[in-house]
């Protein structure tokens, strides 16, 4: 019989056919009757891990995961838990209070168990499992020291887990920081956690400005990293966009709770930040809040997950001055320490997270915050509200959405004494004669304490994280993100009239004036990507990505102002009927990026990546090209190809090569006028106002700086217990975009060129080690050192420096200078110094013609620190004892105390009076100058009682002479009064006891009951510094402090606040 | 091993994904661009390339004078404090030393002080020219639009070019400046330059008003020079009486500069010479063109009553250019080219006739008509009806009367210095 060919249809109707017959006889035909079986417990302590999930996937399933990226996997594990749920082959348990689980019915076949629980390391075993058999299997965890099994950012659509990361990524867990530590502003919890990161916080008033530097702050004149905040690119409350308004700048991060956050990832430079394009040039840090994912430990209570689980946090204490002002300083010292004060400190948390079913995670919070500063007058008032809902509506799509709503009010009273502004506290109370009798020196204190210096923020944050990975292609994967920020802000200076604002002993009292700023910025960033994962070739995988990254900006600006307020208690402005003025000012900007990169492993062994992004910016000039950045790195996982012995269970070589930029501003690459207040003439007319030419002019071939950064590094971790990571860097700046000085006689004084080149280097270390790990007593130590140095290599053409004066600082000097100088560190303090005496002709030292000054300008040291670095620990007994302390330091850093030099202007130098009196120049001597400060009668210097006078010609007299010079506060000033500002401070304190197991027998807590902890914590508990001022992290520059060239100068600063604070957390 | 190969119907998606991603990433590459360009104007900036069209000729006119009288809003208190106009008032400002006038009044400014003058002067020099290249750049429909753009972009050049000629000088007694970027210029050639584009505007003026101003300045410029007979010519063409002022104008917000230094609500850092107030009481009608009022603030150590300037308040125009001031030079220049007394004195007496009555003790106080002149008595009329212009420091120099005294008059500046600044910015001037 001839054999029939059946048609394709019929092939196609005969496999059916099986496979119906199959799936109909499947629960009979493919019994699901074997069992896993076990315990799981920490392999040193033994200690049962009560709450460790246990998780049974097919292998191939579990090889495709490998795959995946690790974005979402990480959040939504709920319905993995569940036999029942949308996989069917997916099993799972959770370990009991009993230390065992149990995993029933499972289907035979291969599968990978993976064993997880916090803050240990997973346990991966490949099973083959067969019918009607029980496996018993005894899991052991290692705890994850270090969390270099966390997924950390590598890219704008990449991540992984840390140990198989290619550049050094700083990760900090600030949900456990939270629960140790209150802390003010986010930023605050950064100081000494990451290698190569170091904050200067503007002073110590709540809420005021911080510059982040990031390694050699890559650009040449620096620069802020960029902030994203689940996803939104936030630049934060951007107050100085225009300077010369009487506010002090806002910190970025003011408006967001520490305690809502859960993890900041702070990507250090090119090399990491690349592909997050122009302007990541100095760093991205990416800020993630908590969400709803319920760890697998609140399933233990019953086969269902609680819905709710309720957290509430209290934290209450108070803030005083870290340190005083000393006599070795100002003899006024005691007149300014009586104005500072004890504040009162409280924040109410209540934190909400749970599930809506096994599609909807959620986590809400509210945050209500009350501070009074260590200064009168500077208060905070906040609240926030936050929700973020994750939603999985069918398997593999995922809907994050974030919102965020924040009400503050800050009252932070002027710190910054630039411009003529005579009503800040602390130089009313130290800038004066000590022989005045008076208390304040310029302004009265009724007028000081009446000034109001307030601002309103309404910051709203929300963002929408969509991400779709398809079922019938695995590998693939499609995020979309949009994110959108809002801020309305009204900021109010106002001194009332009827008091005397003026320095003028007879001034009449003022009409008062009235300033009101209203910001109100909006911005909007948008992210496609791409991806597309696979494996090539036996063992090589890859991804292919592509996306595309944008951002839209605008500020409004508008203020207004006036004076003369004719009726008392009345302040509305339009009253005021003198001096108004009003002003509106816009700032637009674009951005967008198009992304292309490729990640390969081999093995998870060997990894190589690429990628490049093409940028487009509004302030681009109009002649000049797109901007191309290419980024590759490298990776190889020694510990996996087996010739190390066991002990050694991370040894990683990474390196890696980016490019970033820094864009020029619009007024830099188009020529642009400005409307602005203006005389006329008869012939052309005149309506008040015409176009006033925008300097610099505008270059149509403008390019962004280019940043390059190369990094070399080495992971490793021993005995899954001790671990190190140490990153080399290297960064060149060229092209810095530099406003190059044009002749005056051009009619424009600055044109933009790329003209500027800067290089840095550093190497950055974390060393850690739990070095005591037993059931009862648990000690983790944590080193972090880094150490960074830069050079300026050109400032343009012929130029030598880029000079800033920082601000008018009193009689007789205008300030110091910082310099960005060829061929010196960035963020130099450069001066003249006094090289001799000079003597009159009767031998008594020449005050009028001062001592003799060298005929250069001479480096002497930089504000920028050239190594920072920390040691902490973490101290846990009987399990529930929590001691947690963090030591922070940093050397070959230089601050100017001009505190110091205006005493000793203003006779209130201890030292300068004694040598003047020495010398025979105090009043009434015979070698009597006169007042100190011309002009001012105060400042006489009076002979200081039991002090000789020398005899002048003398060795002795020369002696003093030449010590007197150096507190010359006219001459050489910054070399006088220029101070080595080394410091190691005890920045945090903290001891928890989490009280629940304890007190759960002996009280009979309810089972509902799952947390109960109570904690103290400090922060600046102590500083030892070399520096003589009142703190000596102080960055005070007269321009914006996150921007300035001038750093590091102490004018009338105010220390920061020591904090004080007990917590109490309750959790159901 | 190849079971992660996807199945034919993948591959097909793949290929169909590859596709839409190229395509879509071909329009994300075409329409990036059009993306980061597409931002409205700032309300606050105006681009220069947005600067194109006929109807902002006006805008650009204000912006072109405004910037002008910028300059000399900074620039002529700083002159009249040089000239013996106006000194630096020891002891009345306690709380505001400016050792910086003192300086300048001692004939020894500093060059740091000019760097806003200076730069203002070169910046309205700038703009004339920005505007005369817009010329080429905006579609005209309107022949007399157009050459009211090259009038005024030339009559403001020149304009910026005279007052440096005139007013600056590389050292003591050398006038001249520099312009973009160039060596230093002496004045005469400076002035040169500004004649030409004199010229230019004149082709270009469309009003008889126009004409006569630019004549009044050529006058000025070639008196200056000393050519008597071109500049003769000129103030005979130039404005005549009835013919309006030249005038910078102030609004509040860009208030006139004097009352800074002198003003009546001020720490009175410069107080007039004190020959004005003699002026005024030796013929109390001088007061109707010398406005004075007595100091008003508690002086610390000084008894005596002193006198302040009263011509200005904030929005007090200056005189740029006036018919008085032409006439003044038409009689200057008769006596100088040919000696022509009654022709001087008809002038003189016209500007005289035309000065304001004022109210007396003694009744309506007129002035009285002069009955002969010489150049001595013009350099004294100039004096008296130029007060507070900044332009005396011009005639102390063209007659050599000095006031300056002691050790440091052989030293003493003539002109106002070259700015600190230029010397720093421009590689072609060194200082001497």
């Amino acid at each position: 019989m001839p054999i029939v060919p059946l048609s394709p249809l019929y092939r196609y109707a005969l496999v059916l056919a099986i496979v119906g017959l199959c799936a109909a006889f499947a629960p009979s035909m493919c019994a699901q009757n074997a069992t896993v079986r076990g315990s799981a417990i920490d392999k040193q302590t033994r200690l049962t891990l009560a709450g460790a999930s246990i998780s049974l996937v097919p292998s191939e399933e579990a090889k495709q995961n490998d795959l995946l990226y690790a974005y979402e996997g990480a959040r939504m594990s709920l319905n993995m838990l569940s036999g029942e749920s949308a996989k069917e082959l997916r099993y799972g348990a959770v370990v009991g209070r009993d230390g065992n689980y149990e995993i029933k019915n499972i289907k035979p076949g291969n599968y990978v168990l993976t064993a997880r629980y916090i803050g240990y390391k997973k346990n991966v075993r490949t099973l083959r499992i067969e019918s009607d058999k029980t496996l018993e299997l005894a899991l052991e965890l290692v705890p994850d020291v270090q969390g270099i099994q966390s997924i950390v950012v590598t890219g704008v659509a990449s991540r992984t887990a840390k140990e198989f990361a290619e550049a050094a990524v700083g990760r900090v867990d600030m949900q456990t920081l939270t629960d140790n530590v209150r802390f003010q502003d986010p930023l605050q919890a950064l100081v000494g956690k990451v290698p190569g990161l170091f904050m200067q916080f503007s002073n110590g008033a709540m809420g005021s400005g911080v510059r982040i530097n990031v390694r050699s702050s890559a650009s040449l004149l620096g620069g802020q990293p960029v902030i994203f905040i689940d996803g939104v690119r936030s630049t934060g409350v951007d107050y100085h966009t225009y300077p010369s308004i009487q506010f002090d700048e806002v910190s970025p991060l003011a408006t967001l709770t520490p305690d809502d956050i859960e993890t900041i990832e702070v990507l250090k430079g090119p090399v990491a930040s690349s592909l997050y394009g122009t302007s990541g040039q100095n760093g991205v840090l990416l800020i993630s809040t908590k969400r709803g994912k319920i760890p697998p430990s609140a399933l233990l209570s019953g086969a269902d997950p609680p819905p709710l689980r309720v957290n509430y946090r209290f934290t209450g204490g108070w803030q005083e001055p870290s340190r005083t002002f000393t006599e070795d300083v100002t003899l006024n010292a005691a007149n300014a320490n009586r104005i500072l004060r004890t504040g009162p400190m409280a924040l109410h948390n209540l934190l909400l997270q749970g599930a809506l079913g096994n599609t909807v995670n959620f986590a809400a919070s509210i945050t209500q915050r009350n501070e009074q500063g260590i200064l009168p007058r500077n208060d905070a008032a906040q609240t926030t509200a936050r929700l973020n809902v994750d939603v999985q509506p069918v398997n593999g799509f995922i809907a994050k959405f974030s919102a965020s709503l924040a009400k503050s009010n800050f009252n932070i009273p002027t710190q910054n004494e630039n411009g003529g502004i005579f009503s800040g506290w602390i130089r009313n109370t130290l800038a004066g004669s000590p022989f005045s009798g008076k208390r304040f020196f310029l302004v009265d204190s009724a007028s000081i304490a009446a000034i109001q210096n307030g601002i309103d923020i309404t910051h709203f944050m929300g963002s929408l994280d969509l991400s779709y990975t398809p079922s019938f292609l695995p590998g693939l994967r499609v995020r979309a993100l949009a994110g959108v920020e809002e801020i309305k802000s009204r900021a109010i200076y106002y001194e009332p009239p009827g008091f005397p604002y003026s320095i003028d002993p007879t001034a009449e009292p003022s009409g008062g004036f009235r300033l009101i700023k209203n910001f109100l910025p909006s911005r909007y960033n948008f992210d496609a990507n791409i991806s597309y994962s696979r494996e090539l070739i036996d063992g090589l995988n890859a991804t292919f990505i592509a996306g595309v990254q944008g951002y839209d900006k605008r500020s409004l600006i508008d203020f207004q102002f006036a004076s003369n307020f004719t009726s008392p208690g009345i302040k509305a402005i339009q009253t005021g009927t003198a001096g108004r003025g009003t002003s509106e000012l816009d700032e637009r900007f674009r951005e967008v990026g198009i992304i292309a990169r490729v990640e390969t492993n081999y093995q998870q062994t060997y990894f190589l990546s690429g990628g490049v992004r093409n940028d487009y910016a509004s302030t681009i000039g109009d002649r000049a090209p797109t901007i191309f950045y290419p980024q590759g790195s490298f990776a190889v996982r020694l510990d996996r190809i087996g010739f190390l012995p066991k002990e050694i269970n991370l040894l990683k070589l990474r390196g890696g090569y980016g490019e970033s930029g820094k864009l020029p501003m619009l007024t830099q690459s188009s020529t642009f006028w400005k409307i602005f207040a203006g005389p006329g003439t008869t012939l052309t007319g005149s309506s008040g106002y015409r176009l006033f030419l925008e300097t610099p002019i505008g270059n149509g071939t403008i390019n962004p700086e280019r940043v390059q950064e190369l990094e070399l590094g080495i992971d490793a971790e021993v005995s899954d217990m001790y671990g190190a990571e140490i990153t080399g860097f290297y960064q060149y700046s060229r092209d810095a975009i530099l406003n190059s000085g044009s002749p005056i006689s051009n009619g424009f004084s600055t044109i933009a060129e790329n003209s500027g080149r800067a290089s840095g280097w550093g190497v950055e270390a974390q060393i850690y080690g739990r070095v005591i790990n037993t059931p009862d007593v648990a000690l983790q130590l944590n080193l972090v050192a880094s150490y960074a140095d830069n050079m300026i290599d050109s400032v343009g053409g012929q130029q030598r420096f880029i000079f800033e004066r920082s601000f008018f600082a009193g009689p007789g000097f205008l300030g110091p200078s910082n310099y960005i100088f060829k061929g010196q560190r960035r963020g130099l303090f450069m001066d003249r110094p006094v090289i001799a005496p000079r003597f009159r002709t009767n031998g008594y030292y020449d005050w009028n013609r001062g001592p003799q000054i060298d005929s250069v300008l001479r480096p002497l040291g930089s504000s920028v620190p050239l190594a920072t670095g920390s040691f902490s620990w973490t101290l846990t007994l009987f399990r529930d004892f929590t001691f947690y302390g963090l030591v922070d330091g940093g050397l070959g850093r230089y601050m100017f105390n001009s505190t110091r030099q205006q005493a000793a202007a203003y006779g209130s130098n201890a030292r300068f009076n004694e040598l003047a009196t020495r010398l025979g120049l105090a009043h009434g001597q015979a070698g009597d100058i006169g007042a100190v400060t011309v002009d001012d009668p105060d400042t006489y210097i009076r002979p200081v009682a039991g002090v000789q006078a020398l005899q002048p010609n003398t060795p002795a007299y020369q002696a003093a002479a030449e010590e007197f010079m150096r507190l010359d506060t006219r001459y050489g000033t910054v070399a006088n009064y220029l101070e080595k500002a080394d410091w190691v401070r005890i920045r945090e304190l903290s001891f928890r006891w989490n009280a629940r197991n304890s007190l759960a027998t002996a009280l009979s807590l309810p089972d509902a009951l799952r947390t109960l902890t109570l904690g103290v914590s400090a922060r600046n508990v102590f500083l030892w510094t070399t520096y003589s001022g009142a703190d000596v992290e102080i960055n005070a520059p007269a321009d914006i402090p996150s921007r300035s060239i001038v750093q590091s100068s102490d004018i009338w600063s105010l220390m920061q606040a020591r904090t004080v604070n007990f917590q109490l957390e309750i959790g159901f | 091993m190849n079971s992660f190969t996807p199945p034919t119907r993948h591959r097909t998606f793949l290929l169909a994904m590859l596709i839409a991603v190229s395509i879509s990433s071909a329009f994300i590459l075409a329409s990036c661009q059009e993306y980061v360009r597409d931002i409205a104007a700032p309300v606050d900036l105006i681009a220069d390339r947005d600067l194109n069209q006929e109807s902002q000729l006006p805008l650009l006119y204000t912006t072109v004078g405004g910037a002008f009288s910028e300059a000399i809003r900074l620039a002529m208190p700083y002159s009249s404090i040089l000239s013996d106009e106006f000194a630096a008032a020891n002891g009345i400002s306690r709380d505001n030393p400016q050792p910086d006038i003192f300086n300048l009044d001692d004939g020894n400014p500093r060059r740091e002080l000019m760097n806003n003058p200076w730069g203002q002067l070169a910046g309205a020099r700038f703009q004339a020219t920005n505007l005369l290249k817009k010329e080429s750049l905006i579609r005209f429909t309107q022949d007399s639009n157009r050459k009211k753009l090259v009038f005024v972009g030339n009559f403001f050049r020149a304009n910026a070019e005279h007052y440096l000629a005139a007013f600056f000088g590389i050292t003591a007694r050398v006038g001249g400046a520099t312009i973009t970027g160039s060596p230093f210029i002496p004045s005469t050639n400076m002035h040169d330059t500004a004649l030409a584009k004199y010229a230019l505007a004149l082709q270009n003026a469309q009003t008889p008003y126009e004409r006569r101003l630019v004549n009044s300045f050529v006058a000025r410029v070639q008196l200056l020079e000393r050519r008597f007979p071109e500049a003769l010519a000129a103030a005979t063409n130039g404005l005549q009486q009835g013919n309006a002022a030249f005038q910078a104008t102030f609004p509040a917000t860009a208030y006139n500069r004097w009352v800074d230094f002198a003003g009546n609500e001020t720490a009175h850092t410069v107080l007039p010479d004190p020959r004005f107030r003699a002026y005024v009481v030796a013929e109390p009608g001088e007061a109707g063109r010398i406005a004075l009022a007595v100091g008003n603030r508690p002086a610390s150590g000084r008894t005596e009553a002193y006198y302040i300037q009263a011509k200005y308040t904030a929005t007090t125009p200056i005189d740029l250019m006036t018919w008085q001031e032409n006439a003044l030079m038409l009689a200057e220049l008769r006596l100088r080219v040919s000696n022509d007394v009654s022709g001087a004195l008809q002038e003189v007496n016209r500007v005289r006739a035309a000065v304001p009555a004022v109210m007396t003790a003694q009744g309506v106080s007129r002035l009285a008509m002069r009955t002969t002149t010489n150049l001595d008595s013009i350099y004294i009329e100039r004096d008296k009806q130029l007060f507070g212009t900044g332009l005396r420091l011009l005639d102390q120099r063209r007659f050599n009367r000095w006031h300056f005294q002691g050790a440091s008059a052989a030293r003493a500046w003539y002109f106002l210095p070259i700015a600190q600044n230029e010397f720093t910015s421009n590689p072609n001037l060194q200082v001497p």
